[in-house]
């Protein structure tokens, strides 16, 4: 099940975040996924939901579709080039949006 | 359209390297459970990804396919934003703090550990 979504998870971020080109210097690819993933997790988390749901969905495909790794990694590229001013603002859009995301998500569930 | 054929055979790796590294961040979770779980299979991985992306700048060993295959397909899947994400929201104020800063701070590192192993390794070959 996990690796199923995992399949899917992945492939799909690649798909996705392959088409959306960088904007200024901030790679926002990988912000894109990370946004749409945070908000399709938050919603399913804070509602009730089958267990093997969570196992296909929750923890193999969002897992997966989202990633740190990559994000880690440009962020990294970003200061090792001298970007300075864009790798504070990747980090701070990467970290208040997906947040802001997830507060949507829990508010728009609670009305 | 062999441009097609491509494009279809990359998803393919990635997504057979997403399947082991979804597989792969499960069973570390169940060893390490709540934040730090996350967090282990965060820095774990951009420590390794920072070292797939600088060999292919530096040494070679790993072919595009492998990068494709363990780095987009694994590390990506091995680590994940979204739970970071709700998990860093359900906490108290000062405790996300904590998280988020840790998890920034420690991937980050991971990355420069990798290239630093990288580099190392090159510096020794010539």
């Amino acid at each position: 099940m996990i690796g199923t979504g995992g399949f899917i998870g992945a492939s799909l971020r690649y798909t996705i975040s392959s088409r959306v080109p960088k904007i200024q210097n901030i790679p926002a690819g990988t912000l894109t996924v990370n946004l749409l993933g945070s908000i399709v997790l938050a919603l399913l988390t804070f509602s009730s939901e089958p267990e093997s749901v969570v196992y296909l969905v929750n923890i193999g495909m969002l897992g997966s579709f989202t990633t740190f790794s990559t994000f880690a990694y440009e962020t990294f590229r970003l200061l090792e080039d001298g970007q300075n001013i864009s790798f504070f603002l990747n980090i701070f859009l990467n970290v208040m949006l997906c947040l802001l995301g997830v507060s949507i998500a829990y508010l728009a569930l609670m009305l | 359209m062999p441009s097609q054929d491509k494009e279809i055979d990359k998803i393919f790796l990635i997504g057979a390297g997403g399947f082991l590294g979804a597989v792969c961040r499960f069973l570390l979770c169940e060893l390490v459970e709540g934040q730090l779980g996350i967090l282990s299979v965060n820095v774990i991985g951009s420590f390794m990804l920072g070292m797939i992306m600088y060999d292919t700048e530096y040494l070679g060993f790993i072919g595009p396919k492998g990068k494709i295959a363990f780095g987009t397909g694994f590390m990506g899947a091995f680590t994940t934003f979204s739970t970071f994400a709700v998990q860093s929201f359900s906490l108290p104020f000062i405790p996300a703090l904590g998280n988020i800063s840790a998890n920034i701070f420690l991937t980050l590192t991971g990355v420069f550990f990798g290239r630093s192993v990288i580099k190392a390794l090159s510096s020794r070959e010539i």
